[in-house]
C-alpha cells in the first residue's frame, strides 16, 4: 500500500529518479541565478562601480523572469519539459559564462538582465513533477522540488565566495561563476539523456487554453485585468531605473521605446485575455466550472511578499552581513546562506502544515511570523552578536518559506483545470515582489528595507482575511472505516 | 452514453387504412423509448408498403416494421445508427428474399418498400428504399427528403429497388440536422401520388391536432381518386437537445469524486485491500465486498481533475463502455451490490501482472510465445472493432497477463466510439495528447483521424518489443509533432538486431508499422494470418525494386545516367 510518504531515496522507482533529476536541474539554475550576490565586493571592485549601479544589477537580475515565465510556460506546453529544461540549462550556461567574462559594466548589466531568463526554470519542473506523481504524492513531491531547488541560492552563497578565493586573483570570481555555467552545460546533456516527459507509454496532454486565464464573471474579469497591472508597473519601474533618471544604462529615447513596447505588450495581453473570456462572459459559466478569482489574487500577493522578499533578501544579505559585522566575504556568504538553507525543510513543511491544520489558519499564522521576523531583522545592528542575528534570520526565513509552501499547497485547489496558469501567475508575482522590494532597497538602508517588508506583510495579513477555505466534498471516515462523502457549501 | 441525457420531445400521429382495396398491405410503426435507450438509440418511425403484385406484400411489410422496431433496439449501444440499421435491414432483406424464392415467378415474393426516420439527439437519420416517402416541413417549406426508386415503363411504374427483391439491397442513407418545430411526414404512394404536396402546407399550417392532419391527408387522397392503401405518419419535434446544455454539466457533477482511499477503509460496502496502481490521472485499488468476500478492482478518478468536464466525461464513458463489452480478453466492468455514492467503477479482479512488468523478465521471447500473446490481444481488439470502437491506447501497461500466459485488456480510457459523433457537440475542448505515447500510431500522436489500423500499429509495436526487448523506430515516436517527421521514421529490421525470428515476421511487422495507415494490413486478422502463414507465400528470391531497397543508390544511378547523357551532349556540341 503506497502511503502519503514519499520514499525519497528509493532510486528503483522511476518517478523518484525523475524527481531528483528535476530538482537538481532547478538547483543549478538557482545557483547561476544568484551567483552574483555573495561575490558583491569582488565584482564591485573589478568594475569600480557605485552602490547604485550594484543595486540596479540586482533588480535587472529578476526583471526578465516575469515575462520569461510566461514564455517558458507556453514552450513547455508545446515541446514538453525535457526539451525545454535541457535547452534552458544549455542556453543559461552561456549567459552565465558571458556574465563571468564581461569586461564593461554595460556588458555586465546586459548579461545579468539575460540571467533573469534562467530564473524561469521553476515552471518547467512543476509541470514535469505533475506528470510523474499521483495525486496522493504530488504535493510533497512539488515541495521537495521547489524547496531543494531553491536551496541553490544558499549553496551559491556558501560555496562561491570560497571558490572565488580558491581560484584567487582579481579574476577568481569570474572563474567561480563560469564553473557554474560549465556544470549547467554538462547537466543539460545529462538531463536530455535521462529525463522523460511522462512515464513510459503515457500521453503528454496539451493544456486546454493558453494566453489568459478563464474567469467566471465580469467582476472577476475586471479584477484579473487589475492584477496584471503591477507586472507592467514592475517592468516600467525597471526601465525608469535604467534610464538617465537612474543609472543611465538606457538613453532617454531608449527608455521611451521600452515604455512603448511595454504598453504594446499590455494591450496585446489584454486583448488575449478578452478573447479567451468573452464567450464565457456572454453566456455565463456553468457552476461546475466556476471559481473565485479573489482567491488567486490573494495568493498572488502572498507570494509577492514571501517569495519576492526572499529573492530580494538573498540578493542583499551576504553584503549586509559583511558590512554590518565586518566579516570576510566567504564567512559572510556562509552565514547569509542560512536564510535560504531553511528552504530544505520550510517549504515542504509549509505545505504539510497547510494540509494538516487548514489552509487559512496556517496562512495567517505563517504570515504573522513572517512579519515579526522581518521586524526583528530590521533591528539588527553591529552591536548584535553575529550568532543571534543569524538565528533571527533563520527563524524569519522559516516563516517566509513556509508561507511559500502554504501558497503552493493551495494553488491547485482553486481550480484544478487551470493550476498551471494560476501557478505561473503566482510565480510571476513573486518576481514582481522581488523587483519592487529591490527597488525600495535601492533607495533606503537595510533596516528601513526590512521594515518595508514587515509593513507590506501587515497589509497582506488584512487581505488574508478575505481568503476562503477551498470548498467541495469532504470525506469522513467513521470508526468502522466507512468512507462517507459530505458536501460542504 | 447514459450520462448524456436526451431531451428530445416529439408528438406524433399515424394512420393506415385499406382505402378502396380489399386488404391493407401497408405497415406502420413508431417507437419512442425512454431513458438510456432514447439517448443511445433514439426514436424510430417506420413505414412500409407491401407490393401488391407480389404474393406476400402484406407479410413483407409487416415483418419489416415489426423486426426493425425490435431488432434495432437490440444492436450494440456503441454502434452508429447507420451501422445498426443497415445490419438489421440486410438481415431482413436476406430473409425476405429467401422466403420469396419459393415462388416461381421472379416478380413475385416478399417485397415491400421501406422508409425509416430515426430521431436521435439533434440529428434526423433517414433510410429509404422504394417509393414511399419522407417529407420535412420547416418554416412553411415542404421538402421531400427521399428519392423514389421507381421506373416508368409504358405508363406503369415499377419499383427499381425494394426490400426482398434481390439478395442484396442498396439503401439510401442521409443525415439531417434537427430544428425546433420541424415536422416530418412519412407516406405511402396511396397518399402522395393522389394529392399535390403544395396543398399539404395549407392543410398542416394551422392545424395543431396531428391526428386531424392525418385524416385530412387521407381524405384529400381519397377525393382525388386514390385506389391504393392509405398510410401516413406525422412527427413534430417540440424540443431538441441544445448543444450547450447546463443539465449535461449537472449530470457530470452529479456524483462527487471519492477521496484517496487508505487500506481498510470501506466505500459503499467495499473494503480497500491495497492500492494497485496510482498515476497522475487515476488510482486502482483492490477491494473486497464486506459481505460476500468477493474481490474486485475499483478505479477512481484522480482529484487532479475534479473540475475538468472533459476528463469526467471521458471517465464516465469509460465505465459505460466497460459495462457493454463481454469478451474473455476484455476486463469486465460490473455493478456493485450498493449503488455508488461517488464517481468510480468496479471491475472484475484479474490476477496477473501487466505485460510491461512481464516483459522486463521475459523478453526477448520466442516467436511462438510472442505470437501466442499477440493473437490473444488481437482477439480482444477484433471484438472492440466489431463494436465500432477503436482502443487507441494499446500498450503493455494496459494489458494483464497471468501465469498461464492468458491476457486481458484492462483500460478503455482512450477508446474512440464511432457513435459518439452522433451526440450533441460538447462545450469543452477535448483533451489533446501531444504525442509522447510510445505505442501510439503516428496519426494519434499527430492528432489526426484515428482508424482501426491505429490499433494494428500499436499491436505491432508490442510484438516488436516482445521479440527484441526494444522499440521500433528507437524513440522517434515519442517526439512526433509534425507530419514531415514521418519521413524520418526508419524501420530497423529485427534481423539487424541479431534477433532470430522467421524472416516473414520482419516483413509483416514492417507493414503493420507503416507510418501511413493505408499502407498497413486491411485488418488485424490479416496481420495475424501473415505472421502465421507467411512462410507459405514467402520466397527468398522476392526482389523489391531498387528504389525501395536502397533509394540513395537508385537516385545516384539516375544522376549518373543523366551525367553521362550530359557528357555525351556536351561532347557532341563541342565537336
Amino acid at each position: 500500500m503506497s502511503t502519503n510518504a514519499l520514499k525519497v531515496w528509493d532510486f528503483s522507482q522511476q518517478n523518484i529518479r525523475t524527481l531528483h533529476l528535476t530538482w537538481v536541474a532547478f538547483f543549478i539554475t538557482f545557483v547561476m541565478w544568484f551567483s552574483h550576490a555573495p561575490l558583491k565586493p569582488l565584482i564591485m571592485q573589478s568594475f569600480s562601480m557605485t552602490i547604485a549601479q550594484w543595486k540596479a544589477l540586482l533588480i535587472l537580475n529578476v526583471a526578465l523572469t516575469i515575462p520569461a515565465r510566461i514564455i517558458i510556460g507556453m514552450l513547455v506546453d508545446r515541446l514538453g519539459p525535457r526539451y525545454v529544461y535541457s535547452g534552458l540549462l544549455f542556453i543559461s550556461a552561456f549567459i552565465c559564462m558571458a556574465f563571468a567574462f564581461a569586461q564593461t559594466y554595460e556588458a555586465l548589466a546586459l548579461t545579468r538582465f539575460l540571467c533573469g531568463f534562467i530564473g524561469a526554470g521553476f515552471v518547467i519542473g512543476i509541470r514535469m513533477i505533475g506528470e510523474w506523481f499521483p495525486a496522493r504524492q504530488v504535493g510533497i513531491a512539488e515541495g521537495v522540488y521547489g524547496g531543494w531547488g531553491n536551496f541553490g541560492s544558499a549553496a551559491a552563497a556558501m560555496i562561491l565566495p570560497s571558490l572565488a578565493l580558491l581560484f584567487g586573483g582579481d579574476d577568481g570570481w569570474r572563474y567561480a561563476i563560469a564553473s557554474c555555467g560549465l556544470i549547467s552545460l554538462v547537466y543539460s546533456f545529462i538531463f536530455y539523456l535521462r529525463a522523460r516527459n511522462t512515464p513510459k507509454g503515457s500521453n503528454y496532454f496539451k493544456a486546454k487554453r493558453t494566453g489568459g486565464l478563464e474567469v467566471s464573471n465580469k467582476k472577476d474579469f475586471v479584477l484579473y485585468l487589475f492584477m496584471n497591472v503591477p507586472m507592467y508597473c514592475a517592468l516600467a519601474v525597471l526601465v525608469w531605473k535604467l534610464s538617465p533618471s537612474g543609472v543611465s544604462l538606457l538613453s532617454q529615447t531608449g527608455a521611451y521605446l521600452f515604455y512603448a513596447f511595454l504598453f504594446g505588450l499590455a494591450v496585446y495581453q489584454f486583448s488575449h485575455i478578452y478573447k479567451v473570456n468573452h464567450e464565457n462572459l456572454k453566456h455565463g459559466v456553468p457552476e461546475i466550472d466556476q471559481y473565485k478569482f479573489k482567491q488567486v489574487a490573494i495568493l498572488n500577493w502572498a507570494y509577492f511578499v514571501s517569495f519576492g522578499s526572499e529573492l530580494a533578501v538573498v540578493s542583499m544579505l551576504p553584503a549586509f552581513f559583511m558590512e554590518t559585522f565586518n566579516l570576510g566575504i566567504a564567512q559572510a556568504g556562509l552565514l547569509a546562506s542560512g536564510f535560504a538553507l531553511m528552504n530544505l525543510l520550510a517549504r515542504p513543511g509549509g505545505g504539510y502544515l497547510s494540509d494538516t491544520f487548514g489552509r487559512k489558519v496556517t496562512m495567517n499564522i505563517l504570515v504573522l511570523g513572517l512579519m515579526l521576523g522581518y521586524f526583528a531583522m530590521s533591528q539588527i545592528s553591529g552591536e548584535w552578536l553575529v550568532g543571534v542575528a543569524v538565528l533571527f534570520c533563520m527563524i524569519c526565513s522559516f516563516f517566509v518559506q513556509a508561507t511559500e509552501g502554504a501558497v503552493f499547497a493551495m494553488v491547485p485547489l482553486i481550480k484544478r483545470r487551470m493550476t498551471g496558469q494560476i501557478a505561473g501567475m503566482t510565480g510571476a508575482y513573486g518576481n514582481v515582489g522581488a523587483v519592487s522590494y529591490l527597488t525600495v532597497y535601492s533607495f533606503v538602508d537595510p533596516s528601513t528595507f526590512f521594515m518595508v517588508i514587515a509593513a507590506s506583510s501587515a497589509i497582506l495579513l488584512v487581505m488574508l482575511q478575505f481568503l476562503e477555505e477551498p470548498r467541495g466534498h469532504i470525506s469522513e471516515v467513521d470508526e468502522h472505516g466507512n468512507v462517507q462523502l459530505i458536501s460542504v457549501s | 452514453m447514459d450520462h448524456i441525457p436526451s431531451h428530445l420531445e416529439v408528438r406524433c400521429a399515424q394512420l393506415s387504412q385499406a382505402g378502396r382495396k380489399e386488404i391493407n398491405e401497408d405497415a406502420i410503426g413508431i417507437r419512442i423509448p425512454e431513458g438510456s435507450l432514447l439517448s443511445s438509440k433514439g426514436i424510430v418511425c417506420v413505414i412500409a408498403d407491401g407490393v401488391s403484385t407480389s404474393e406476400a406484400g402484406r407479410e413483407a411489410s409487416e415483418a419489416c416494421v415489426k423486426n426493425l422496431l425490435y431488432d434495432y433496439y437490440c444492436t450494440p449501444d456503441t454502434w452508429t445508427v447507420e451501422k445498426s440499421v443497415s445490419t438489421v435491414l440486410h438481415a431482413l432483406n436476406r430473409w425476405l428474399f429467401a422466403q420469396g424464392t419459393q415462388f416461381n415467378q421472379t416478380d413475385k415474393g416478399y417485397i415491400c418498400t421501406l422508409s425509416i426516420l430515426i430521431l436521435k439527439h439533434d440529428l434526423a437519420h433517414i433510410f429509404h428504399v422504394g417509393d414511399s416517402r419522407i417529407y420535412r416541413l420547416r418554416e412553411e417549406k415542404l421538402v421531400q427528403l427521399t428519392t423514389d426508386h421507381s421506373r416508368k415503363v409504358n405508363n406503369t411504374s415499377y419499383l427499381a429497388r425494394a426490400m426482398g427483391l434481390d439478395s442484396k439491397v442498396q439503401i439510401d442513407y442521409r443525415k439531417e440536422a434537427l430544428h425546433q418545430d420541424d415536422l416530418f411526414i412519412l407516406s405511402t404512394d396511396g397518399i402522395h401520388d393522389f394529392s399535390d404536396s403544395r396543398d399539404w402546407v395549407t392543410i398542416i399550417k394551422d392545424e395543431q391536432d396531428l391526428n386531424k392532419i392525418c385524416i385530412n391527408l387521407q381524405e384529400t387522397a381519397l377525393k382525388n381518386g386514390s385506389e391504393d392503401n392509405l398510410s401516413c405518419q406525422i412527427i413534430k419535434v417540440d424540443c431538441i437537445d441544445e448543444t450547450n446544455d447546463k443539465s449535461f454539466f449537472d449530470s457530470l457533477s452529479e456524483l462527487p469524486f471519492p477521496p484517496l482511499l487508505k487500506k481498510d477503509q470501506v466505500l459503499d460496502g467495499l473494503k480497500v485491500c491495497s492500492s494497485l496502481h496510482e498515476s497522475s490521472r487515476s488510482q486502482l485499488y483492490l477491494v473486497e465486498d464486506v459481505e460476500t468476500g468477493k474481490k474486485f478492482v475499483i478505479k477512481t478518478p484522480s482529484p487532479n481533475f475534479s473540475d475538468d468536464p472533459a476528463y469526467i466525461d471521458r471517465f464516465i464513458t469509460e465505465s459505460w463502455l466497460g459495462k457493454r463489452f463481454r469478451h474473455n480478453k476484455l476486463v469486465q466492468v460490473t455493478k456493485g451490490r450498493i449503488p455508488p455514492t461517488c464517481l468510480y467503477y468496479l471491475m472484475e479482479y484479474v490476477k496477473g501482472v501487466t505485460l510491461e512488468e512481464w516483459m522486463k523478465k521475459n523478453t526477448p521471447c520466442s516467436p511462438e510465445q510472442a505470437l501466442r500473446i499477440i493473437k490473444q490481444i488481437a482477439l480482444g481488439l477484433r471484438y472492440l472493432h466489431r463494436q465500432q470502437v477503436i482502443h487507441q491506447d494499446l500498450k503493455p501497461g494496459n494489458i494483464l497477463i497471468d501465469s498461464n500466459e492468458q491476457i486481458k485488456l484492462i483500460d478503455y480510457g482512450s477508446c474512440y466510439v464511432h457513435a459518439s459523433q452522433e451526440l450533441p457537440a460538447r462545450q469543452w475542448t477535448p483533451e489533446q495528447a501531444l504525442g509522447t505515447a510510445t505505442y501510439s500510431a503516428p496519426e494519434c500522436a499527430l492528432g489526426k483521424r484515428v482508424e482501426y489500423a491505429s490499433d494494428q500499429f500499436s499491436l505491432a509495436v508490442i510484438l516488436y518489443e516482445l521479440l527484441s526487448g526494444t522499440l521500433p523506430y528507437r524513440n522517434q515516436l515519442e517526439n512526433l509533432t509534425q507530419e514531415k517527421q514521418l519521413q524520418h521514421l526508419e524501420y530497423r529490421e529485427l534481423a539487424s538486431k541479431k534477433v532470430f525470428v522467421p524472416i516473414w515476421f520482419d516483413q509483416a511487422i514492417k507493414k503493420a508499422l507503416s507510418p501511413l495507415p493505408d499502407k498497413r494490413f486491411g485488418d488485424i486478422d490479416e496481420f495475424i494470418y501473415q505472421l502465421e502463414h507467411g512462410h507459405e507465400n514467402f520466397s527468398m528470391n522476392e526482389r523489391l525494386p531498387l528504389i525501395d531497397t536502397n533509394p540513395i543508390r537508385f537516385w545516384q544511378g539516375v544522376a549518373l545516367i543523366q551525367a553521362l547523357i550530359l557528357a555525351i551532349l556536351i561532347a557532341h556540341l563541342l565537336k
